[in-house]
């Protein structure tokens, strides 16, 4: 056993020595991961790529002017590859070589560049500054040859942008007879899935018995300048586990504890080649045991997702178990080094709503069902809802997912100009921000709606959503990251719908009376805040934050690059940058007395 | 997720059963018409008007709350100037407002999350000013609904907060299962707690406060129970917020453990229990309570004062007589109109003192099935015979009619069935009807006037409900009862003189064992053991069931006078039976079945019918029995059914009958 298959599986091991460190230490065993981690392509150095030439260079950091075309100022240092010059026509290729490939990378545009990405040297993908553009065509961010994006998911220029592609090579010959084209199974840009195929998301076993073809992964650009960073990927080969010598025993009745069928005889065994729970019997406990055979040694992900309780047992020892649960949605997982060759396996379900779904993951092999497609118990899809905006602002309260979590108090307003955002009416702060069209209510509105979730139909910006005034002793003290939603600080609270159909919120703190009115900018490249804070008598300092996150950077333009580049804050008044620990605010002092203060500024990404 | 599981099944079942329901309602609906015209206030087809709150302006404005977070404001919705009333949307865009009030110039309504003060304040007849009173977190699960407000006279409100639904009621949020006091200044403190899914609360005719509660876990059936401050109604989950600041009740859900027993028998040792006041039997009277409406005038007919309570899922109001015995409400609850288009939340009074209905159906299915709707009750001025109420006495019950009764056919004990039942109060969702006795009627007298019936009863139990049939009495003039039954909950017994009744437990108890594991009335048409003389069968049947309520063989064939042994195997994962019936007569049958009320389950419902020829005792899933007959002389196709109440219209075979 490697140390760090040891250390993984510490928990199990201590727990079992009864001693009274081991409780503390199963408590603090960190989640298994949901997947293996992806390899880094170091830009340390361009080691990399096969022979750079001068466009290319390695920054420590880069600022695009967004006002002005095709520029972009350099740092020196390493971490991101820049093609700093305006115009070109080179191409950049990786030394890796990949057939199927997971891609990960962050990408800056200046403004009207471009690059391409080319999958095995050949097959493109669009990067473009096609920011605020209506529609997109084919020409656009985020095209694949022939196909334009599903929407328009581009940030401004100077921004990081984010891009996970999910590429599938070409496959030919071999015993099996015709080809596999190659494709784009997902491009998901900024949050956003902009290209899918689905045909393309399962690689059958006759599939994997074609050659593959491999190639380097190409950045061609004519137009700069550009930046990448945080370039990483997983590539795979045809290599597969397979299940041997599969025996299925079934039990009467469903059990939580799945060794109460050691006490039991079966009703039924027999051989199986398909890991399928409809071997068994529904509302039976179901047994399923065999030999796992793998064709390389190394870490393996198993994640399990099933009707009722289910256990994962290799080798003797547990690896994956839902708890018992019958949310046939959600998925466990656990993880362990393997060596190749046979393993024991065993697999048992009480069998409550007939679904079983077994996936792993493992050394160049991607996510791979064992349990066959009929297993899976498939979810009716809501239908789509949209809410249309019919030439007015709309309003709408509904629960909305932030920061991988869902917010129960939020409001999402839209403008037909098409600038939305979400707002929370606990803290009274931005939650999200997005291009485009406004939401989909089916999660609301269809049957019982039990999602209760709006669902923002672009791109979406994470905004911190917490409070925006605070009183403190100094600029420097902790910023109040919540407000309490059945005693709020806050009084005289609520939103006024404007004549121009967009509310403006208000509410107090102590003597501190707030109004604050969010629209699109007239322009309409962002969102306008206009807040008014009224100081009636008001002795202690407070202070309004307008951004939070990560690193905030003071732009040659006078605004503000907040968040490592996620967005842009302009504004005509004097906020301060405070560092805490990593984490930056953008802050202003108050009029303290009997003053208000008016803050102006745009939110623009 | 997990609710969707059960909540699909639920629906499911739901279904199956509306079209017999509904079946059944067209004939009391047109008897009940007679007496109340039900008539719909037109919708336009751009509104999706899913009913959650419903409140009159001082000008006689209806406003409308909707699921979709709307206020619509409809103009003469008595339909006196226009067939299609006006609608304007007054307001927009708040989260599933499940409840409406007026106050002093504003609607007042509940969100998800927060009660919120709607106002239009430029007077151009859309709101403007939307001002949050006070809020209260959410966990973020569906279940989470917040009713109210209710205003109380000193101008605070009342809010419910429904419990999550996480294949349980849970309270995953503060005071999730609570009742919220909130003064104008939005300082909120709890009230009351124990509640599940209160949809529906409102004022009795003295200003008591009353809620509404849907069967669940740990509700064996709907009910209504009067709340004061500091009282516990009986869904511990939301205990667990009892040690928070401000809470009057100390309760813990541990004191709870998964199967308590007898409801009343628990809460009269516990202290803050507050027993409920009426109980609604499950299916009996409907299956979802919702709104809670006090008959405040003569002009809707001879029950004023009574409370009238929605039912969404039966699409149906009913009422209840409320009278205080040793200081506490109790009282009997009627079938009283029914036949609405989708399923009734909410009730208003119309200033003609018309009732208003409000109703939606998405998620919920109603027997009503349109998806949402807003309809109107007018009373005729014609009286109905109807039981006007139900008055514990201290050895029976003293029934009030509508008009003075046949007295010399009201003096008749046997015309009476009395029958006490309760519910157990345990973790498990909802209770099959419990402890269920037959109470003899011993004596009878009628009051002059003939409007008072005073039943001398046996074996009257306290803590129990007792269903109280007054058959087919009719009136002086002859009438039919529109409906002949109540459930009396009779929390206490009130002490007085009169005449003693011996109650006869033994005599109870042999009703009882005689009727324990009986498989139909006729144990002639269940033989489970071949019958002496048989060598062996001349054939023998098997049939099993398959998904979706079917057996599976749709016929079976037997020689004419052959001997058959049926080996009938339920290997569904629900309660069914086998009935084999006359000619013709399998829908017949079934209906007969449904109409069995209370002793339905005792007697497998297998009707006392002479259409019934052959049945199977009502078998558990995954058990099978095996019953002898002679099949029938006269070739034919004869049916076979499963009569369990909604099962007959699907489930269903031809048993065919041919020449030797």
């Amino acid at each position: 056993m490697t140390v760090r298959s040891f250390l993984l599986h510490s928990a199990i091991i201590v727990g079992m020595a009864a001693c009274s460190s081991a409780k503390k230490e199963k408590e603090e065993a960190p989640a298994p991961p949901e997947s293996l981690p992806m390899e880094v392509l170091s830009l340390d150095n361009l080691d990399a790529f096969a022979a750079p030439d001068n466009n290319w260079q390695l920054a420590g950091n880069v600022y695009v002017n967004r006002q002005q075309p095709q520029q972009m100022e350099v740092k020196e240092g390493k971490g991101i590859l820049a093609f700093a010059t305006a115009k070109g026509n080179s191409t950049l290729r990786t030394k890796m070589e990949h057939g199927d490939i997971d891609l990960e990378l962050d990408f800056m545009l200046s403004g009207q560049a471009g690059a391409t990405l080319l999958f095995q040297g050949k097959y493109p993908l669009q990067l473009k500054d096609s920011w605020l553009k209506d529609s997109v065509t084919v020409d656009d961010c985020g095209a694949v040859e022939g196909k334009a994006p599903l929407l328009n998911a581009c940030k401004a220029p100077g921004l990081w942008q984010h891009l996970e592609v999910k590429f599938r090579t070409a496959r030919s010959g071999y015993s099996a007879t015709g080809t596999t084209e190659a494709g784009f199974e997902r491009v998901v840009l900024n949050g956003r899935t902009i290209q899918q195929e689905p045909s393309l998301d399962s690689i059958t076993t006759d599939t994997l018995l074609k050659q593959v073809q491999t190639g380097p992964l190409g950045f061609l650009v004519k137009n700069g300048p550009v930046a990448f960073r945080n370039i990483r990927y997983k590539t795979y080969n045809d290599k597969r586990a397979a299940l041997t010598n599969l025996q299925y025993h079934v039990y009467k009745g469903v059990y939580k504890n799945h060794d109460t069928i050691k006490l039991l005889m079966p009703v039924r065994s027999g051989q199986t080649d398909s890991l399928t729970y409809r071997v068994g019997d529904k509302r039976a406990q179901l047994l399923l045991e065999g030999k796992l055979q793998l064709p390389v040694q190394g870490e393996y992900v198993f994640s399990i997702r099933a009707g009722g309780p289910i256990r994962l047992m290799i080798d003797g020892k547990e690896i994956a178990n839902n708890g018992g649960t019958r949310d046939y949605q959600r998925a466990f997982y656990g993880d362990t080094v393997l060596t190749a060759g046979p393993h024991d396996f065993q697999l048992s379900y009480a069998n409550y709503d007939e679904c079983m779904v077994l996936l792993y993951e493992g050394p160049h092999i991607p996510f791979t069902a064992l349990t066959t497609p009929a297993s899976e118990r498939l979810v009716e899809p809501s239908p789509s809802m949209e809410y249309v905006l019919k030439g007015e602002p709309a309003i709408q309260r509904s629960f909305i997912e932030h920061r991988g979590k869902v917010d129960a108090y939020s409001m999402s307003v839209g403008a037909p100009v098409g600038i939305n955002y979400a707002y929370d009416m606990v803290t009274y702060s931005p939650l999200l921000a997005w291009h485009g069209r406004y939401i989909d209510v089916a999660e609301m509105w269809h049957e019982r709606g039990e999602q209760q979730l709006a669902r923002p139909l672009g791109a979406t910006l994470d905004l911190a959503g917490i409070p925006c005034i605070a009183e403190l002793s100094s600029v420097k003290a902790p910023w109040p990251d919540s407000m309490r939603v059945d005693s709020s600080d806050y009084t005289n609270r609520g939103y006024m719908l404007r004549s121009d159909g967009l509310p403006m919120f208000f509410y107090t703190l102590h003597q501190w009376k707030v109004e604050d009115y969010l629209h699109p900018r007239q322009d309409g490249k962002g969102l306008q805040r206009d807040v008014t804070v009224t100081s009636n008598g008001a002795k202690d300092k407070a202070y309004w934050l307008l951004a939070s996150g990560g690193i905030i950077e003071k732009l040659a333009d006078g605004s503000y690059a907040v968040d490592d580049k996620n967005y842009y804050i302009e504004t005509a008044v004097k906020p301060e940058i405070v560092e805490d620990d990593g984490q930056y605010r953008l802050v202003l002092p108050l009029e303290t007395g009997n003053k208000t203060t008016d803050i102006h500024y745009s939110i623009i990404w | 997720m997990k609710s969707k599981l059960y909540s699909a099944f639920g629906l499911v079942l739901g279904s199956l059963l509306l079209p017999h329901l509904a079946a059944a309602q067209t004939g009391m609906k047109a008897k009940e018409g007679k007496y109340y015209a039900i008539t719909d206030v037109p919708v336009p087809d751009s509104v999706v008007l899913e009913v959650g709150g419903l409140a009159f302006t001082p000008d006689d404005k209806l406003g409308v709350a909707t699921r979709h977070g709307e206020i619509w404001l409809i103009t003469d919705p008595y339909q006196k100037r226009s067939k299609q009333p006006q609608y304007a949307r007054f307001a927009y865009g708040m989260h599933e407002t499940l409840g409406l009030a007026w106050h002093n110039g504003s609607f007042y309504t509940t969100q998800r999350s927060e009660l919120t003060r709607v106002t239009d304040t430029n007077q151009d007849g859309k709101a403007d000013m939307f001002q949050t009173v006070a809020s209260w977190p959410l966990s973020g699960n569906y279940h989470e609904y917040s009713y109210g407000p209710l205003f109380l006279p000193n101008g605070d409100m009342l809010v419910t907060l429904n419990l999550s639904w996480v294949g349980r009621g849970a309270s995953l949020a503060k005071w999730r299962g609570w009742m919220m006091q909130i003064k104008p200044d939005g300082t909120m403190r709890p009230f009351a707690a124990g509640m599940r899914s209160p949809a529906g609360f409102g004022f009795s005719e003295n200003g008591d406060v009353f809620f509404a509660e849907n069967q669940g876990d740990w509700i064996g059936s709907g009910r209504i129970t009067q709340l004061d401050y500091g009282d516990f109604a009986g869904h511990p989950a939301g205990l667990r917020w009892s040690g928070e600041y401000g809470s009057p009740i100390k309760l813990k859900p541990e004191q709870f453990p998964d199967s308590i027993g007898i409801l009343h028998d628990f809460a009269k040792k516990t202290p803050h229990f507050k027993e409920p006041s009426v109980w609604f039997p499950h299916t009996l009277m409907g299956i979802s309570t919702s709104a809670v409406l006090t008959i405040d005038s003569d002009e809707f007919g001879p029950f004023k004062g009574q409370i009238l309570v929605g039912d969404q899922g039966h699409s149906k109001v009913m009422r209840a007589f409320l009278e205080k015995v040793n200081g506490k409400y109790q009282g009997a609850c009627f079938p009283f109109l029914e036949g609405f288009s989708s399923g009734v939340l909410r009730l208003v009074w119309g200033s003609d003192h018309s009732l208003f209905v409000g109703m939606t159906s998405r998620g919920w299915a109603s027997t009503g099935p349109a998806l949402y709707g807003l309809q109107r009750v007018n009373f005729k001025g014609v009286t109905p015979f109807e039981i006007k109420a139900i008055r514990a006495q201290s050895n029976g019950f003293e029934l009030e009619f509508t008009s003075p009764v046949n007295k010399k056919q009201a003096l008749d004990n046997s015309l009476y069935n009395i029958t006490g039942f309760t519910y157990s109060y345990h973790k498990t969702y909802g209770s099959p009807i419990i402890n269920q006795q037959p109470c003899p009627v011993v004596k009878t007298e009628v009051s002059e006037d003939g409007r008072r019936v005073r039943l001398y009863v046996d074996g009257l139990r306290e803590g129990y409900i007792h269903e109280v049939n007054a058959g087919s009495l009719r009136s002086q003039a002859g009438q039919p009862l529109l409906h002949n039954v109540g459930y009396y909950t009779l929390n206490a017994i009130p002490k007085g003189s009169g005449p003693a009744c011996a109650v006869t437990p033994r005599s109870v108890a042999a009703t009882a064992a005689a009727n324990k594991g009986a498989c139909g009335s006729d144990p002639a048409k269940c033989v489970t053991t071949q019958p002496a003389g048989w060598s062996k069968p001349d054939i023998t049947l098997q049939i099993g069931t398959k998904p979706g309520l079917k057996f599976d063989q749709a016929e079976l064939k037997v020689p004419a006078g052959s001997r058959v042994k049926l080996t009938f195997n339920n290997n569904d994962d629900m309660l069914h039976n086998m009935v084999i019936t006359n000619p013709g007569k399998g829908d017949a049958v079934g209906k007969l079945a449904m109409e069995m009320g209370l002793s339905g389950t005792n007697l497998a419902y297998v009707p006392a019918s002479k259409d019934v020829l052959f049945n199977t005792c009502l078998l558990a899933p995954e058990t099978s029995q095996s019953i002898y007959f002679i099949a029938p002389k006269t070739p034919g196709d004869y049916p076979y059914i499963c009569s369990f109440p909604g099962h007959y219209a699907v489930m269903k075979g031809i048993l065919k009958v041919v020449r030797r």
